[in-house]
This record gives structure tokens, C-alpha cells and sequence, in this order.
């Protein structure tokens, strides 16, 4: 199974993962900018815990491999810097607590240290294909959020999620079941981190 | 115990490298290329369970400081496999040998100690390389023989951003510490691995 059946047989839950009203807002210019503010400091969060975990996965990775996910983590870091400045802009408390979302999906990623490379990958390319997917369709934007639909479908964005891609349809190889699932917890993780936006955090 | 008293404790190992006649032979050009050889490749190795080692690390930092450092030593790995694969292509060497005893030693006690142990204790073990590298770089460089084939080995490790590199990584070992003991224990057995390695290369060519 290659990385691109993987998403064909899960149409529904990807489309899910994919389209969200959240997008939907920052195409037409209709989300509340207190909405995108919140979801942007529980995704900051999140983009904290996933460096520490791509960091992780590096770790037990093959060698061909480790090139790659080392130029992630510094773009993760590079992220978090971009994170940083922007919310210092819009006046976003980065300290935020974490929503219980965010919280599941953090320590998703995290028990997945222990698990087999190619059930990590599967779960990293999937995350990151979705982000990528979401913000396209989301493209151009409205004026409001149009710098950060630019950023998140960037050209060097899309090389990176396509080099992934070509991993994780080489690990995937003739086993399948674990990544599968791997696949499938993505997908719902992603569909519930759009719809936290929506809900506080003391919901 | 401080990453400065720390070095200062194994002053008397840092000596023994800088004098090894393997690292004398890079500054003077008159090392066995065969020898300087063994020393990429088996280097190349060693590199590759720096990045997986500095991978665990930043997995652990409690804070930024933490993740940006180790994120830094993670890319600068890659830089140093770049000047490896050069020397490689210009001198025909392999770049996946099989790795010599004293290189597994210390890659496994860099690897167990980065699973195993907190993050203060890892940087700990890790330290000595990157300021011994320095140290051995700032020593070598007012005798450098310009024509020394490994004259681009002594610029690479005598520069400011080695220099900077390594000291950031002592101010996170003074920011994380540990249990005292052991980070002494640790730091003494990452440089005992570090002139290990040079013997080891040194005789096996």
C-alpha cells in the first residue's frame, strides 16, 4: 500500500480532516479573529510537542532517512520562532492552557515514540499532508489571514510533506494494519483540533 | 559541578589528545592519509549516533533553550557529514564502515546514556566532544602548515561557530545539571572515548 491508497480508502475521514467551517472562515473572511486567535496559540502548543516527537522518531530512524527528518525539526523550530512573532503581533497569550484536544493529540504523538518507524512516519506524513490539504483549500485566504494560508502551503512546505510521502510509502511496504490505524487516529485528531477552535478552553 | 570545572578536571585527557601523534600529524600535514581515512569514516559513524543522540535529547529539554540547542547540534551534524562526504569523495573513502571497537563504545554509551538518563546527564556526555573539538582546533591552529592536506579539518574546528556552538551546549549542561557524581562520571568517560578513538584510529591504519 502506498501512502496515496492509504488516504483513497479513507475518503470520509480525510475529507473530514480536511474541510472544516474553521477553513471555510478564513477562505471567505468570516471567522472570528478571536476564533483563529485561540486555535493559533493551541496549534503553537501543539507545534512544541510535535518537535519534541519528530525529534523522537529522528532518533530510531534509517539512516537515509535521518537527512530529512532533521531538516523538519529546524523547520519546526524555525515555525515556532514565525508562532512566536506572530502572536506577539496580534496580542495572542502563547501561555495558554492547553485544550483537551490538543492535550489527546500531544500525548498521541508522544506514545507513539515506542512504537514501530513506519507506524511514526505513517502518523508524521499524515499530520503534515493534512495541515498542508487544509490550507489549500482554505487558499487564498481573506485578507485578514492571507499571510498565514500563504505560509502554510508554501512550495517549501509542500517538498517537505512530498518527501514524506515517498517514506512512508516505503515503510508501508506489505504490512499495513498498525500505520493504518496510525492513519485513521490522524485523521480524527485533526478533524477535533479544528472543531476545538470553536469550543474554550474550559469547555 | 560546572561545564568549566568540568573541563578543567580533564585537563590531563585533553592533553593526551592534543599530543596524540594522530591529531599532532593533521596540524603538521604529515599523517598517513590512510590514517586520515579510518578517521572519516569511522568519524561518519560516530556522527550518525551524535544526530540520533541529539534527537533524544531535544525530545527530553523541558524548555526552548533546550530544543533550540540540540536543534542546532542536530543541523550542524549534517554540516560536518557534508565536509566528510567531500574528503570521501576525494579520497575514495566509504562512508559506512564497520565500526571499530573503541567507536562503538562510545556511540552506545552516548546512545544509553541519551535513553536513559535526564537531559543534563546527556549533555554531560556530549560536552567533551564538542569542546574538546574546539579546544583542539584554537590549539592547532597558530601551527597549521597551510599546505597540510588537513588544513580545512583544523579551520573547520578552530572556527567562532564551533566555539559558540560548544559553549552554548556547556551553558544548557549548567542550566540542567544533574546529579554531580555522575555528570563527573559521564564527562570523564566521554573523554576518555575521545582519545580512545584517536588511539584506536591511529593503530588500526
Amino acid at each position: 500500500m502506498t501512502a496515496k491508497e492509504l488516504i483513497q480508502s479513507e475518503p470520509e475521514l480525510w475529507h473530514e480532516a480536511t474541510h472544516h467551517r474553521f477553513l471555510d472562515g478564513v477562505r471567505e473572511g468570516t471567522l472570528p479573529p478571536e476564533v483563529f486567535d485561540r486555535w493559533l496559540a493551541q496549534d503553537y502548543l501543539f507545534g512544541v510537542a510535535l518537535t519534541r516527537a519528530e525529534a523522537r522518531y529522528l532518533a530510531g530512524a534509517p539512516r537515509e532517512d535521518l537527512a530529512l527528518l532533521a531538516s523538519g525539526v529546524q523547520a519546526m523550530v524555525a515555525e515556532l520562532d514565525w508562532f512566536e512573532h506572530k502572536a506577539a503581533e496580534r496580542q495572542i497569550d502563547l501561555g495558554a492552557a492547553l485544550h483537551p484536544a490538543a492535550r489527546v493529540y500531544i500525548d498521541y504523538l508522544y506514545a507513539l515514540c515506542d512504537r514501530p518507524y513506519s507506524v511514526q512516519l505513517t502518523a508524521l506524513w499524515a499530520l503534515e499532508r493534512a495541515y498542508l490539504e487544509a490550507w489549500r483549500g482554505a487558499s487564498p485566504g481573506a485578507q485578514a489571514f492571507r499571510e498565514f494560508v500563504e505560509h502554510w502551503t508554501s512550495d517549501a512546505f509542500a517538498a517537505y510533506v512530498a518527501a514524506l510521502e515517498a517514506v512512508t510509502s516505503r515503510v508501508l511496504g506489505q504490512s499495513g494494519d498498525a500505520e493504518h490505524e496510525a492513519f485513521r487516529q490522524v485523521a480524527r485528531h485533526e478533524r477535533a483540533f479544528w472543531e476545538m477552535a470553536f469550543e474554550s478552553v474550559d469547555a | 559541578m560546572t561545564a568549566q570545572a568540568l573541563w578543567q578536571r580533564n585537563r590531563d585527557l585533553a592533553d593526551a589528545c592534543l599530543n596524540h601523534p594522530f591529531v599532532q600529524g593533521i596540524a603538521s600535514g604529515q599523517l598517513a592519509r590512510a590514517s586520515f581515512q579510518v578517521y572519516v569514516a569511522q568519524d561518519a559513524y560516530f556522527l550518525e549516533a551524535f544526530a540520533r543522540a541529539y534527537g533524544l535529547a531535544l525530545a527530553k529539554s523541558p524548555d526552548r533553550a533546550g530544543i533550540v540547542v540540540f536543534k542546532d547540534l542536530l543541523v550542524g551534524v549534517f554540516e560536518e557529514l557534508a565536509l566528510h562526504r567531500s574528503y570521501a569523495e576525494r579520497w575514495g573513502i566509504s562512508l559506512e564502515p564497520e565500526p571499530l571497537a573503541s567507536t562503538r563504545a562510545y556511540t552506545d554509551f552516548l546512545l544509553r546514556t541519551a535513553s536513559l538518563e535526564p537531559v543534563g546527564h546527556t549533555a554531560a556526555a556530549m560536552t567533551p566532544c564538542l569542546r574538546l573539538y574546539a579546544w583542539l582546533g584554537q590549539q592547532l591552529a597558530p601551527k597549521l602548515d597551510p599546505e597540510s592536506p588537513y588544513a580545512e579539518w583544523v579551520k573547520t574546528y578552530s572556527s567562532p561557530d564551533l566555539e559558540a556552538l560548544a559553549a552554548r551546549l556547556e551553558a544548557l549542561l549548567d542550566r540542567y545539571r544533574g546529579e554531580p557524581a555522575r555528570l563527573a562520571e559521564l564527562y570523564r568517560r566521554a573523554m576518555e572515548l575521545e582519545l580512545a578513538f584517536f588511539e584506536a584510529v591511529w593503530e588500526s591504519a
